[in-house]
C-alpha cells in the first residue's frame, strides 16, 4: 500500500503538467470547435458546423488532401534517402562511426528557419541550381523549383532526414548481421539476401522512420510556408491563418482537431503494423 | 542459381566428394596475425575439429572457408578447384553457427527451405526434403514453429537441419554447442557425430572444448596464436603431444623439471630431486629437460619404494570428485596430482607415486 501511495505521490507533478499543459487545453479546443465566428466575433454554440463546412469546402478538402500527399510523399523520400545511411551507420565497423553519426544528425543542430533559407538560396530562380543550369545553356528560362509543391518536397526532405535517419536505427534492433552472413553461406546472393533477410528484418525500422517523418512532416510549418510561397497550403498553416488572419478561432480548432485525428489514424495502423512484429 | 543441385533422394544420400584443402592460408588485421599461414588436408567424409584458445584463429579459418573473410595470403581448394576468391553464396558450404542464426521473420520449414529456395528447387521437391531433414533431426513435428519458440538445443537442430539440407560440400561448425547447457551439450555432440557418420559429409568443427573434440573427431587440429601445433587423432594428441602446449591444453599434466643424464635409441634416463626417471623419448645427454605425466597415468603405493620412475612424497590433499579421487602429493622434485579410483589415504601419508616410462612425455626445457 505504501509504495503504491508513494508511486502515486511520484506521478503527481507530471500528471499534473500533463493536465494543465494538455488535457485542459485540449478540452478547451474542443469545445471550442462547436462554437462559431461571426465576422471575427466569437459566437458560444454547440453546432458541427465548422467540420461541416470542412469537409465540404473544396479549399479545406484540398489542404487535407495536400498534407497527406506531401507528409506522405516526404516520409518515402525521406525514408528511401536516409535508410542506405541508417544501414550502412548501422553495420559499419569503422573507427569513424562514431565521427560518420555525428555528421548524419549535425544538421539537427541548425534551426530548420535557417536551412530552409539555404534552400531557398538553391532553389530560387537565381539560385545555384538554375543559375548553373542557365550558364552551361541546358535551360532557356529558370525551371521552377520553389514557391510550389516541388520546392515543399526538397527542402522537406531534407529537414527530415536526420530525424529520420534515427528512427530507422531505432527500428534495426533485430538485424543481426550473423542471420545475412548465414543467408550468405546458404546461397543467396546479395540481392536476394536483402530482399529476403536485411529488408523484413528492418522493415520496423522502415515503419518507425515513416511514421515519425510523416507525423512531422504534416504538422510541419515553417518549410512549407517559406517554400510553398504561399501557394502550397498546408494543415498547419491553414490553422495559422485561420488563427492570426481571419480570426476565425473555431475553425482553427475544428482543423486541429482534425489534424490530430490523421495523427491518431495513422498511429492506429502503425500498431497494427508493430504488433505484428512484437 | 549456377551451380549443380545434389543428387535427388534419401537426404541419407552419402556424398562422396568434399576434400578440402588449406594452403599457407593467412589472415591478419593490421598489423596483428590471427592466421598464420596454415597448411591443412581433409579427406572426403572426415571429421576434423579445429581446437584452440580464444584468440588462436580457428573461428577465422572457419570464415575463410566459407568465404565470409577473404584472406590475405593462401588458397582455398574443394575437391582440387580454388575456391578462395569464389563468393560465399557460390561455395556451396553449410555454416552452422554459435548463436544458431536462425531468421526470426521464418518458421522453422521457411529456415531449412531458405537454401533450397536459393538454388531455385521446387516446392514439392524442396518442402520433402525439409521435412526429411527435420526427421532426420528428430524434429519432424515443429516445421510451423517460430524459432523463439523453440529451447536453444532445437534451434541448433533447426540450424543443423538448414546447413545439412542443401546437402553441402563441407560442414562447417562454429562452437555450435558452447551456448547450451551441459547435459544438452553432451547429448546434440552424440548426436551431430551420429548424423555425421550416417550422411560422410565432410565437417570442419571449430571449438574450444578439447572434450567436444576428443570425443567428436577422426582428427584434430590443435592450434595457438594462429598456428598449427599438432595434427593427429585424438589418441595421438592425447597420448603423443607435440609440443608442451598441446600437452597442457588437453587434458591435465604434471610438469617435472629434469636434467637428461643419458640418452640412446629406446629413450633418456633423466635426474630430478628425489627422481630416477626413465622417458621412451630422447633428448640430447646434459639437457635441461621439462617432463609431463598425466595424473591418471601415475599410481600410488603406500610407503616408500625404490625403482626408475618412482618418487616418493608425502600426501598434502584428498578431494573427493565422485568417480575418482584427486590426491595431491608433494615430492622433492614438486607438488604432483593424482587421479585414482581408490579412496582410503588421508593427509599425511607416506605415498610413491609411480608411472610407466611410456606415460613420461618429455619436452626440452
Amino acid at each position: 500500500m505504501k509504495s503504491r501511495r508513494l508511486a502515486a505521490l511520484l506521478l503527481l507533478p507530471a500528471s499534473a503538467i500533463t493536465l494543465i499543459a494538455f488535457l485542459l487545453p485540449m478540452g478547451w479546443l474542443a469545445r471550442l470547435s462547436l462554437d462559431l465566428n461571426d465576422g471575427g466575433i466569437l459566437v458560444a454554440a454547440v453546432t458541427a458546423d465548422n467540420y461541416r463546412h470542412f469537409f465540404t469546402d473544396a479549399f479545406y478538402l484540398g489542404v487535407l488532401w495536400r498534407s497527406v500527399w506531401v507528409a506522405s510523399s516526404v516520409a518515402a523520400l525521406a525514408v528511401l534517402a536516409a535508410y542506405p545511411i541508417a544501414l550502412f551507420l548501422f553495420r559499419t565497423r569503422s573507427r569513424w562511426r562514431g565521427l560518420l553519426a555525428v555528421l548524419t544528425i549535425a544538421p539537427l543542430l541548425v534551426s530548420s528557419v535557417v536551412r530552409t533559407f539555404g534552400w531557398m538560396i538553391i532553389l530560387g530562380d537565381q539560385g545555384w541550381i538554375n543559375s548553373t543550369l542557365l550558364a552551361l545553356g541546358l535551360i532557356a528560362a529558370p525551371v521552377q523549383l520553389m514557391n510550389n509543391t516541388t520546392g515543399v518536397l526538397i527542402g522537406l526532405t531534407e529537414i527530415m532526414m536526420p530525424t529520420t535517419t534515427l528512427a530507422l536505427l531505432a527500428g534495426f534492433a533485430r538485424l543481426d548481421l550473423t542471420l545475412e552472413e548465414a543467408a550468405r553461406t546458404l546461397g543467396a546472393s546479395p540481392w536476394r539476401c536483402f530482399r529476403r533477410v536485411t529488408l523484413p528484418l528492418t522493415a520496423p525500422g522502415i515503419a518507425v522512420g515513416v511514421l515519425v517523418t510523416f507525423v512531422l512532416s504534416i504538422s510541419s510549418f515553417i518549410t512549407p510556408s517559406l517554400l510553398g510561397g504561399g501557394r502550397v497550403p498546408m494543415l498547419a498553416s491553414t490553422i495559422y491563418e485561420e488563427a492570426l488572419e481571419t480570426l476565425n478561432w473555431p475553425m482553427a480548432a475544428a482543423i486541429s482537431l482534425i489534424l490530430i485525428a490523421v495523427f491518431g489514424a495513422v498511429l492506429v495502423g502503425y500498431e497494427r503494423l508493430a504488433r505484428r512484429w512484437a | 542459381m549456377g551451380q549443380p543441385v545434389a543428387p535427388r533422394g534419401d537426404p541419407r544420400a552419402v556424398s562422396e566428394a568434399g576434400s578440402l584443402a588449406l594452403e599457407g592460408l593467412a589472415k591478419s588485421y593490421g598489423e596483428t596475425p590471427v592466421v598464420a599461414g596454415v597448411d591443412l588436408a581433409i579427406h572426403p567424409g572426415e571429421f576434423v575439429t579445429l581446437l584452440g584458445p580464444s584468440g588462436c584463429g580457428k573461428t577465422t579459418i572457419l570464415r575463410m572457408v566459407a568465404g565470409l573473410t577473404p584472406p590475405n595470403a593462401g588458397r582455398i581448394l574443394l575437391d582440387g578447384a580454388d575456391i578462395t576468391a569464389l563468393p560465399a553464396h557460390k561455395r556451396n558450404m553449410g555454416l552452422v553457427f554459435q548463436n544458431y542464426a536462425l531468421f526470426p521473420h521464418m518458421d522453422v520449414a521457411g529456415n531449412v527451405a531458405f537454401g533450397l529456395e536459393m538454388r531455385g528447387m521446387k516446392r514439392a521437391e524442396a518442402s520433402r526434403r525439409v521435412q526429411a531433414v527435420l526427421d532426420l533431426v528428430r524434429l519432424g513435428g515443429f516445421a510451423a514453429r517460430r524459432p523463439r519458440e523453440l529451447s536453444g538445443g532445437q534451434q541448433q537442430r533447426v540450424a543443423l537441419a538448414r546447413a545439412l539440407v542443401v546437402r553441402p560440400a563441407v560442414l562447417l561448425l562454429d562452437e555450435p554447442l558452447s551456448n547450451l547447457d551441459a547435459k544438452l551439450r553432451e547429448d546434440l555432440r552424440d548426436e551431430i557425430r551420429a548424423i555425421q557418420e550416417r550422411l560422410r559429409t565432410t565437417t570442419l568443427f571449430v571449438t574450444h572444448d578439447q572434450a567436444e573434440a576428443l570425443t567428436m573427431s577422426d582428427r584434430v587440429v590443435v592450434l595457438n596464436a594462429g598456428r598449427i601445433e599438432q595434427v593427429g587423432t585424438p589418441v595421438e594428441i592425447y597420448d603423443q603431444p607435440a609440443s608442451p602446449f598441446v600437452a597442457t591444453f588437453i587434458g591435465r599434466v604434471n610438469r617435472l623439471d629434469c636434467t637428461v643424464a643419458a640418452s640412446d635409441a629406446a629413450g633418456s634416463t633423466l635426474t630430478a630431486p628425489g627422481l630416477r626417471g626413465r622417458s621412451v623419448r630422447a633428448l640430447p645427454a646434459g639437457a635441461r629437460a621439462r617432463a609431463m605425466v598425466r595424473p591418471q597415468r601415475i599410481s600410488l603405493a603406500a610407503g616408500h619404494v625404490e625403482g626408475e620412475n618412482h618418487l616418493a612424497g608425502t600426501v598434502r590433499r584428498v578431494v573427493f570428485a565422485g568417480d575418482i579421487v584427486q590426491v595431491e602429493v608433494e615430492t622433492p622434485a614438486g607438488a604432483l596430482t593424482v587421479e585414482q579410483p581408490r579412496r582410503g589415504l588421508a593427509q599425511g601419508d607416506a605415498v610413491t607415486a609411480h608411472w610407466e616410462a611410456a606415460d613420461m612425455m618429455l619436452f626440452p626445457a
